[in-house]
């Protein structure tokens, strides 16, 4: 029922998420974060959070809210390239997406939500920033009319 | 009930409710050094995240640190999640959380490679050269001093193929009564093989509550369930 892994590989010479994402390669995200080599690495995700006891309040930082909206306009930019076909309640297509999101725009070598529009790090780094502090902007592109269509 | 959907995932979104997590498995000796640029990177851009910050992002929707903050979730129990992440984490003032198969724990370490194999528990090469592959009950202890541990059923089990009260008391209740009892204090969170969520089966939703666990983690969210 488990496999044993064999040795270590590596992806030298694989195009990074940033490289993928300038490229607009949309399928590639997908296969890169799928091929993540679950014995030494992290699997990124971005969680949503729901209280089965009442509602959660609002986001009170305006930067929480505009980088939520960001990663909205994103899910739905993915969702239409890689699983048109899913329901809204099909769980299996509602995680891949969502981690295409995370692989994307926060795991290491990714392309940051608020630098989306500056010129894509070709083969980054884990060392490589992998995501925006708290204050920094949003991009307006990720919030509206979309860069991967 | 929240049941995963496209329409959950934007509202929750829109609304500033979500965090990120990073998953993990084995984190082997051989690869400790791609695991410890991995986090990091991550420490420098993000927060850690305690049980107590969690709780605050449940009860008032908002962040409160100035960078977000970003879970890594150490998977199954294993040996080297003590001798290799846990230490990293420590180095890198991140708070590891540490979902744990029991069972794997509490078997002899002649047959945690059986076990493993029997119950989906990745190995990596190095756990096969002999010697105990899970943590002993004195290492989770002590992981449980600085970071969060809870159960990931007793035997890695889904949701599906835990049917009877028999085996929900098993996987679910006696669980985290063995855990808190090792480790003193609380066992606040719960995962299924799978990450299945919460809403998928009232008969289980209804253990995982009863039980007294605060959080139910999935694959597209964290559930808070008490």
């Amino acid at each position: 029922m488990s496999a044993t892994v064999q040795g270590p590989s590596s992806h030298d010479g694989e195009p990074s998420a940033a490289a993928l994402l300038e490229a607009g390669d949309i399928v590639g995200l997908m296969r890169a974060c799928h091929d993540r080599r679950l014995e030494r690495e992290g699997i990124p995700m971005v969680l949503g959070l729901a209280d089965e006891r009442g509602p959660i309040p609002v986001a009170a930082s305006d930067a929480q809210r505009a980088e939520g909206t960001a990663f909205l306009a994103v899910l739905d930019q993915y969702r239409e390239a890689l699983v048109p076909f899913a329901r809204v309640d099909d769980e299996g297509a509602v995680i891949t997406t969502m981690q295409v999101l995370a692989y994307t725009h926060f795991a290491p070598g990714a392309e940051p939500i608020s630098e989306a529009t500056q010129p894509a790090v070709v083969g980054a780094s884990a060392s490589d920033p992998v995501a925006p502090a708290a204050s920094d902007p949003i991009d307006p592109i990720l919030t509206g009319e979309g860069t991967l269509s | 009930m929240t049941k995963p959907s496209f329409d959950v995932q934007r509202e929750q979104l829109a609304n500033g409710h979500f965090i990120r997590v990073v998953n993990y498995h084995s984190t082997p000796r051989g690869a400790r050094g791609e695991l410890e640029k991995e986090l990091a990177g991550f420490a420098r851009d993000y927060a850690p995240v305690t049980l107590d910050d969690l709780d605050r992002l449940f009860e008032t929707g908002t962040w409160h640190k100035d960078k977000p903050g970003l879970i890594p979730v150490f998977y199954e129990g294993y040996r080297n999640s003590i001798s290799v992440a846990a230490p990293l984490c420590d180095q890198y003032g991140l708070t590891g959380w540490f979902p744990i198969a029991t069972s794997f724990v509490d078997c002899d370490p002649e047959h945690q490679e059986a076990f493993a194999r029997a119950h989906w528990i990745s190995l990596v090469e190095e756990d096969t050269k002999g010697g105990r592959i899970a943590m002993s009950w004195d290492e989770v202890a002590e992981v449980s001093q600085r970071h969060v541990v809870f159960p990931h059923t007793a035997h890695h089990e889904g949701f599906d193929t835990v049917l009877s009260d028999d085996d929900i008391r098993r996987e679910v209740v006696e669980s985290k009564a063995q855990l808190e009892a090792v480790t003193g204090q609380e066992a606040p969170a719960f995962v299924w093989l799978h990450g299945s969520s919460y809403g998928q089966n009232p008969r289980h939703d209804q253990a995982v509550k009863d039980a007294g666990y605060r959080y139910q983690f999935a694959n597209t969210m964290i559930h808070r369930v008490n």
